[in-house]
């Protein structure tokens, strides 16, 4: 508490800089100010000290002028013989005044009446004069006779002119006053050699007074021209001999603070200094007092937050000290575990941990781990620990957040579970799968992926790579395919052939996917299969369906024939017979007889067209061969040649020499001579007829056209019916429909086509497909 | 009376004609070799028969596009029957589709079946 409050008052201080170098600046000023004054004092005792001193110089030299001037007069007093008369007055007047520098003149005044002057000249004026008589000096001369002793007058003015002081020495006969021994000295000398001229000079307040005799008043008789002057304060010495008294005042106090100011401003500066530096000083610790309230309402924001995050928590806190003991537990822990706080205290927390690894012998030594948590019950729980050690006045506490994983430990098995089981699927499918960025051109793939194009695995994979194995064919439609998806970005279902390293041919489908992840990257993924096995057996299939169709269609047409050309010759029959029964002439009957004949005559070629068409279905294409066009043509028109001939035919071939053709020889011979006999069956005997066979061939057929000029069909009306069996478009007797018919199922047979075009009244032209 | 003929077999029309002409010699009988000539024939003209016999399988037109094509008012006298060889039950089933169409009829016609469609 005490040092709360020194804290406090520290504080205080620390928070008023301003006030503290303040009160700084009137300490320091004041004790300079203090300082200033004592130095003053000190130089105005030194003053007074000297101008004592001074005082008592003057007193002294005062002393010796006097005493010099004594000691004069006493000498020319001693010339004064026994008839009063003075001997060599001139002579030893001479050598004293020259032997005394104080002095300006000597006299000699026999009863009171000047009559020997020295220097003559200077002071003659004198002369007669009674000094008893005369007004300036009677008083004191009288003074000197009374006390007998050498008395100085004056100042006073001069008789013979001049100012100045006259020592007078009473000189005594034997018949009693003889009269004045006495010397004169001008003031302005006095003052020089007395040294109070220096007075002035030296800057002191002095009076040089007399007390008038006659008027009794004070005469100044020198000064240092100062106006007001304190006699009562003034220091004096009186000359007793002469009555004058000299005053020195102490009035250059003046002075002396003038000397001592530029001290004190070096205080003013000095305080102000230390009062700037005060301030400087304390405004640290005062930044410092701030920043430490900042942490102080940071520490308790903080705290605060801790307690809010430790009750309020959704998550399981426990505070343990160093030797797993607990301390605290917040609400979500004790809610999760059914313990009450009490329960916890003092136990520790391994005793309701069951860890995973036995190898953790101190929890707390880690900083996350796994176990499964004890609850009341016996229930447990997996949870994740996370440690984090708190140092508190070096006691080492732990906080623990404890996180219920047993959820996502359930959820992970499945994900795990589900992961194999896709691995297995995949693995079983034999289902590849890639991905790619376009932009970075980063390929992946899956084992199966290397397997299908029979890649080497390090082998390095670019864009390339795939495309060099796509097969030629399927090259123009997988460039296209992978110009959409990059344009349009969607997924779709992709089929190519591609060919192995070891040139297999393999039909592959691919399911590509698209995706733009959050930060931009766009990737194309998916998966491939190989279908070649699956593809070619529909291939397999396909042709077999187009068989059993075919065969399907055959039989039709086989049970057509049967049920409408035989049945119609059959029916003709049974009314012949009929009416053969009824009838009785002979002429009559002979009739239906010859009838009869032609009705079997017709049976017998429906039979036999029935039989060509089951050969065609039974053959199977028989041998293929190569064939040479252009002498084979020769040998079709080599059979034709009575009909070529006889009805003007003009026959033009377009083939190119040695062109040849696989397919079976005797079908080749019956469609060519189906297709020209109709040709020229049907001809336009409006005109000459030609007939043009043309060679043309592409990548998987070679081709023969075989045009005419004949009557041509209507092919809006029977476009369907051509090649069927038994379709005639005109009353052409020996029409039966049947040529067409054949020559279709031969060509189809050997996997080629034939395709008509035709105009009424303009011609026909038949397309035979070979393939190559 | 008058019986039209259209069919495409020879043989079946001499015996038609024997056979009639046996029952009535005054019953008129008309032929055509197809659809097309029978058509192009009644297309502007009142049937005046009363009975056709109307074969199905015929080159140019055949029977069912002969009873596709012709005006019915034409023919609102006359009694058509299909008279075919073809015992396919389709085409049976076809001819139940056309009003116009009296009866099927399977070949041999015989001279009981005319006297009966004569009858009615």
């Amino acid at each position: 508490m005490q040092l709360e409050d020194n804290r406090y008052h520290i504080h205080w201080f620390y928070n008023h800089p301003y006030l503290l170098s303040t009160l700084t600046f009137v300490v320091v000023f004041g004790l300079s100010f203090l300082i200033a004054q004592k130095d003053l004092w000190i130089n105005q005792e030194k003053e007074a000290h000297k101008a004592t001193e001074t005082l008592q110089e003057v007193e002294g030299k005062i002393d010796q002028i006097l005493k010099s001037s004594y000691v004069t007069t006493l000498s020319i007093a001693l010339t004064i013989d026994d008839n009063g008369k003075p001997k060599n007055f001139n002579t030893v007047a001479e050598k004293l005044f020259n032997s005394n520098p104080n002095i300006d003149g000597i006299e000699l005044v026999p009863d009171g009446v000047i009559k020997y002057v020295y220097p003559y000249e200077k002071h003659k004026g004198a002369i007669g004069l009674n000094v008893l008589d005369y007004e300036y000096s009677k008083t004191e001369a009288k003074k000197s006779i009374e006390s007998g002793k050498m008395f100085f007058a004056g100042p006073l003015k001069f008789k013979q002119g001049g100012f100045g002081i006259i020592g007078r020495l009473p000189v005594y006969a034997d018949d009693g006053f003889w009269g004045f021994s006495a010397v004169m000295i001008n003031l302005e000398t006095f003052l020089e050699k007395s040294g109070i001229q220096n007075l002035a000079d030296e800057g002191y307040n002095y009076r040089f007074t007399k007390i008038n005799p006659n008027t009794g008043e004070r005469e100044i008789f020198n000064d240092n021209n100062s106006e007001d002057f304190d006699f009562s304060k003034a220091e004096k010495i009186v000359v007793e001999d002469a009555e004058w008294e000299i005053y020195l005042g102490q009035d250059n106090s003046h002075k002396a603070f003038i000397a001592a100011s530029p001290f004190l401003i070096f205080g003013l500066f000095l305080a102000f200094g230390c009062a700037l530096l005060t301030y400087v000083v304390l405004q640290r610790p005062a930044q410092l007092q701030r920043y430490i309230k900042l942490q102080t309402a940071k520490l308790l924001n903080s705290e605060i937050k801790y307690k809010a995050i430790f009750q309020e928590a959704g998550m399981s806190i426990i505070h343990l000290d160093e030797n797993e003991k607990f301390i605290e537990a917040n609400p979500k822990f004790l809610s999760k575990t059914g313990y009450t706080i009490d329960e916890l205290k003092g136990e520790r927390f391994s005793k309701f941990l069951q860890l995973q690894d036995d190898s953790f012998k101190k929890l707390l030594n880690y900083d996350k781990f796994e176990g499964k948590l004890i609850c009341k019950r016996g229930l447990k729980k997996i949870v994740r620990v996370t440690n984090s050690a708190l140092e508190v006045n070096h006691q080492i506490t732990h906080i623990l957040l404890i996180e219920d994983v047993t959820k996502r430990k359930k959820s992970e098995k499945k994900l795990k579970d589900l992961q194999d089981r896709m691995q297995m699927a995949i693995r079983i499918s034999k289902l590849a799968y890639w991905d790619w960025e376009p932009e970075k051109g980063k390929i992946r793939w899956s084992d199966r992926m290397y397997k299908i194009f029979d890649i080497d695995k390090n082998q390095k994979l670019d864009s390339d790579t795939l495309s060099n194995r796509v097969h030629p064919e399927d090259f123009e439609k997988y460039k296209q395919d992978l110009k959409r998806i990059l344009e349009t970005k969607e997924g779709t279902t992709l089929e190519h052939r591609i060919l192995d390293t070891n040139n297999k041919l393999k039909h592959i489908l691919t399911r590509v996917e698209c995706e733009t992840s959050e930060n931009g990257i766009f990737k194309v993924k998916g998966t491939t299969v190989d279908q070649t096995d699956k593809k070619e057996a529909m291939i397999n299939l396909q042709h077999s369906y187009q068989m059993v169709v075919e065969q399907n269609e055959r039989l039709l047409n086989f049970s057509y024939i049967v049920s409408h050309n035989l049945r119609s010759h059959s029916s003709n029959i049974q009314g012949l017979i009929h009416l053969i029964r009824d009838l009785e002439t002979f002429e009559e009957k002979k009739e239906m007889f010859n009838l009869l004949e032609e009705v079997t005559i017709s049976l017998d070629e429906t039979l036999t067209d029935l039989n060509e068409v089951i050969h065609i279905q039974k053959s199977d294409g028989g041998l293929v061969e190569e064939i040479t066009l252009k002498p084979f043509l020769q040998r079709i028109k080599n059979i034709l040649k009575r009909e070529i001939k006889c009805n003007n035919i003009t026959i033009t071939e377009n083939i190119p020499e040695g062109e040849q053709l696989k397919f079976n020889p005797a079908y080749l011979e019956s469609v060519l001579l189906n297709i020209i006999s109709n040709a020229i069956k049907y001809r336009d005997k409006q005109r000459n007829s030609e007939i043009n066979l043309i060679f043309s061939e592409t990548e998987e057929f070679k081709i023969l056209q075989i045009k005419d000029n004949g009557i041509g069909i209507d092919l809006d009306s029977y476009k369907g019916q051509i090649f069927g069996m038994y379709e005639t478009f005109t009353d052409f007797k020996n029409s039966r429909g049947i040529g067409l018919f054949v020559t279709n199922n031969q060509m189809k047979a050997l996997g080629g086509k034939i395709e008509i075009e035709s105009e009424l009244n303009k011609g026909s032209v038949f397309t035979l497909y070979f393939k190559k | 009376m008058e019986i039209c003929i259209v069919d495409d077999d020879r043989v079946y029309q001499l015996l038609m004609k024997r056979l009639i002409n046996r029952i009535d010699g005054n019953i008129a009988i008309r032929t055509f070799y197809n659809g097309e000539d029978a058509f192009n024939y009644y297309k502007n003209n009142h049937c005046k028969c009363q009975i056709m016999l109307l074969d199905i399988n015929m080159p140019k037109m055949d029977g069912w596009e002969f009873l596709e094509n012709i005006n019915k008012e034409d023919f609102k006298d006359s009694c058509i029957y299909l008279a075919t060889s073809s015992i396919d039950y389709s085409d049976q089933e076809r001819a139940k589709q056309f009003d116009k169409v009296k009866g099927y009829l399977t070949k041999p016609i015989t001279k009981e079946k005319i006297l009966e469609i004569t009858k009615e």
